[in-house]
């Protein structure tokens, strides 16, 4: 029968791992344990983790131009977080503080203003920024 | 045992959104392989009139002057999205089915929590988790369960959570269903019911006549109406199905050595199968070729072979079914093997309102709607009037270029979202 089945592409890309050889039956072998994983330390939530790539520096210089950005979308923020956010309808990486009932998107980089933002405007909160990954060779 | 039908909004459309923010309140549709015709809209574009499976050409303008856009297919997001919305699901302390792309079945023996409270958390967090906007309809039933989503979807009081956990919200939904949106009850089905004064899911609920029901939709209809009535027919990976088999062959007056003789009567079995499968308002997955020779002058050396051929998304398609028919003959026979017999069979069907499109193959619709034309042409005008080009070579209809489309967010590196 041929057919067309849904294959699962294996999606989890570990960025970094060595072979541990466990080759030695010996006492070794209790000792083994599993290889490191980026992917497990970094994706805690894989349904609600995506990654976006930054092009802007309005947060340098914890996030510069080319950085690899890994937004999880279930987190609730904290204040001083890092959150991705759509203002106006636009993508938006900023540092969050909520108040009573003032919202504040503030960037790290000087040369940028901070965004106030009362009940009821057009700001959503996408997901927090867990972690960056700076732009290397990769 | 409750039944809850968890189903995303306007799916495809919603997967577009989550990346494209500034469409939210705009009017969106997704468009099917070469942007041929509609197969997902926002509601503010089925408020403006756009139809499920209008031709793009038909729509395009209407969609200009409201500012809408719309997008060609983007499976590979679809499908990781999907994923995603699933694995959420697959968290809770639930039997789960996963029914389609974009929606799941979730039973569980009521303990004793909040139903409501329950289904609202559930959206709350799909939504949160995912970014996709779904809706839960819960009941004891499936096929109620499935009434209750569609009421979610509709209200705007119900803000997307309906929860049917007594006899009479049961029998309020009963009758504000219309008879053509039950679970398990096609078109033809439908029709035959409304002569008989079935208009809603209630009268055919309390349609009395156990007997005259049996005949008209078989055993089906009778396990359709005690789902209805609160009793839990149909259980885990088990759902109504219409006719699961439907069959066209014949044995030719003589044998037939030469495959592109065989074509055009296999065509024309394909043709028959696929009216018979739309006049009853269904769609299948699977087309299967028989051929046999003649057993009774070859005896021993009869030839005989069968092979089948499953699409991921169930259609009614003449032409892709006629296209997997001769592809599958190609293989099956060469020049010099006599037939004497062939056998188109179409099994694995569904009723065509539950299908999805799937999200790694070419969606059919614009074939169906070709096909349903076709039908009308050959109703006219006698059998035959119109039949496909029998034709061994790919499908004219090539992925095209299809410059809507948006990224693989999710799929690939190169196309990851960029933010400043």
């Amino acid at each position: 029968m041929q057919n067309y089945m849904n294959s699962q592409k294996d999606k989890s890309v570990s960025l970094y791992g060595t072979q541990v050889s466990c080759g030695f039956p010996s006492t070794v072998d209790d000792f083994c344990e599993g290889v490191l994983s980026l992917d497990d330390l970094i994706v805690k939530s894989p349904a609600s983790t995506f990654f976006v790539r930054s092009i802007g520096d309005s947060m340098s210089p914890y996030i510069d131009e080319g950085d690899l950005l890994v937004v999880d979308k279930s987190i609730t923020p904290s204040n001083g977080n890092v959150v991705l956010a759509v203002v106006f309808g636009e993508f938006s990486v900023k540092r969050i503080h909520q108040s009573t009932d003032l919202l504040e998107l503030t960037p790290d980089n000087p040369s940028y203003k901070k965004m106030l933002f009362k009940d009821g405007d057009d700001v959503e909160i996408w997901g927090v920024v867990t972690t960056v990954i700076k732009n290397s060779l990769i | 045992m409750y039944y809850a039908l968890v189903d995303c909004n306007s799916f495809f459309v919603s997967c577009e959104r989550l990346f494209a923010p500034h469409l939210k309140k705009l009017p969106v549709v997704v468009l099917s392989n070469n942007d041929g015709c509609v197969v997902s809209r926002s509601n503010e574009a089925k408020k403006i009139g756009i139809k499920m499976s209008s031709p793009f050409f038909e729509v395009e303008k209407v969609l200009q002057q409201h500012n809408g856009v719309a997008f060609s297919s983007n499976y590979p997001l679809y499908s990781d999205l999907s994923n995603r919305v699933m694995q959420v699901l697959s968290q809770e302390s639930c039997l789960m089915e996963v029914y389609s792309v974009d929606e799941a079945f979730l039973s569980f023996d009521r303990i004793d929590i909040d139903l409501n409270e329950w289904g609202r958390m559930l959206k709350h967090k799909v939504e949160k988790a995912v970014g996709i906007p779904v809706s839960v309809g819960v009941a004891r039933t499936k096929t109620l369960a499935k009434l209750a989503n569609n009421m979610a979807k509709k209200s705007l009081k119900a803000q997307g959570v309906v929860i049917l956990d007594n006899q009479k919200f049961e029998k309020n939904a009963r009758e504000r269903t219309s008879i053509d949106q039950v679970w398990g009850i096609g078109k033809s089905s439908s029709q035959k019911l409304s002569l008989l004064g079935i208009k809603t899911a209630q009268d055919f609920a309390s349609y009395s006549n156990k007997k005259l029901i049996k005949s008209l939709l078989s055993i089906n209809g009778i396990r359709t109406q005690q789902e209805l009535l609160g009793k839990s027919v149909f259980e885990f990976d088990e759902h109504p199905q219409l006719r699961k088999q439907i069959i066209s062959s014949r044995t030719f007056k003589e044998s037939l050595y030469l495959t592109k003789d065989i074509e055009s009567p296999v065509s024309n079995f394909v043709m028959t199968a696929c009216e018979k499968l739309r006049a009853e308002g269904q769609v299948a997955h699977t087309i299967t070729l028989s051929l046999r020779g003649n057993p009774i002058v070859e005896k021993d050396n009869c030839f005989y072979s069968a092979r089948t051929f499953s699409f991921l998304s169930p259609h009614c398609d003449s032409l892709a079914f006629n296209q997997a028919a001769l592809k599958i003959l190609n293989v099956m026979h060469k020049d010099g093997i006599s037939v004497r017999r062939a056998m188109i069979s179409i099994t694995d069907t569904v009723t065509a309102n539950q299908r999805q499109l799937s999200f790694l193959e070419e969606s059919h619709a614009e074939g169906e709607i070709l096909s349903g034309l076709m039908d009308k042409v050959n109703q006219r005008f006698g059998r035959g009037a119109l039949v496909p080009l029998v034709s061994n070579e790919k499908s004219h209809w090539k992925k095209s270029l299809e410059d809507r489309v948006s990224n693989r967010f999710t799929t690939d590196w190169n196309q990851i979202l960029k933010v400043r």
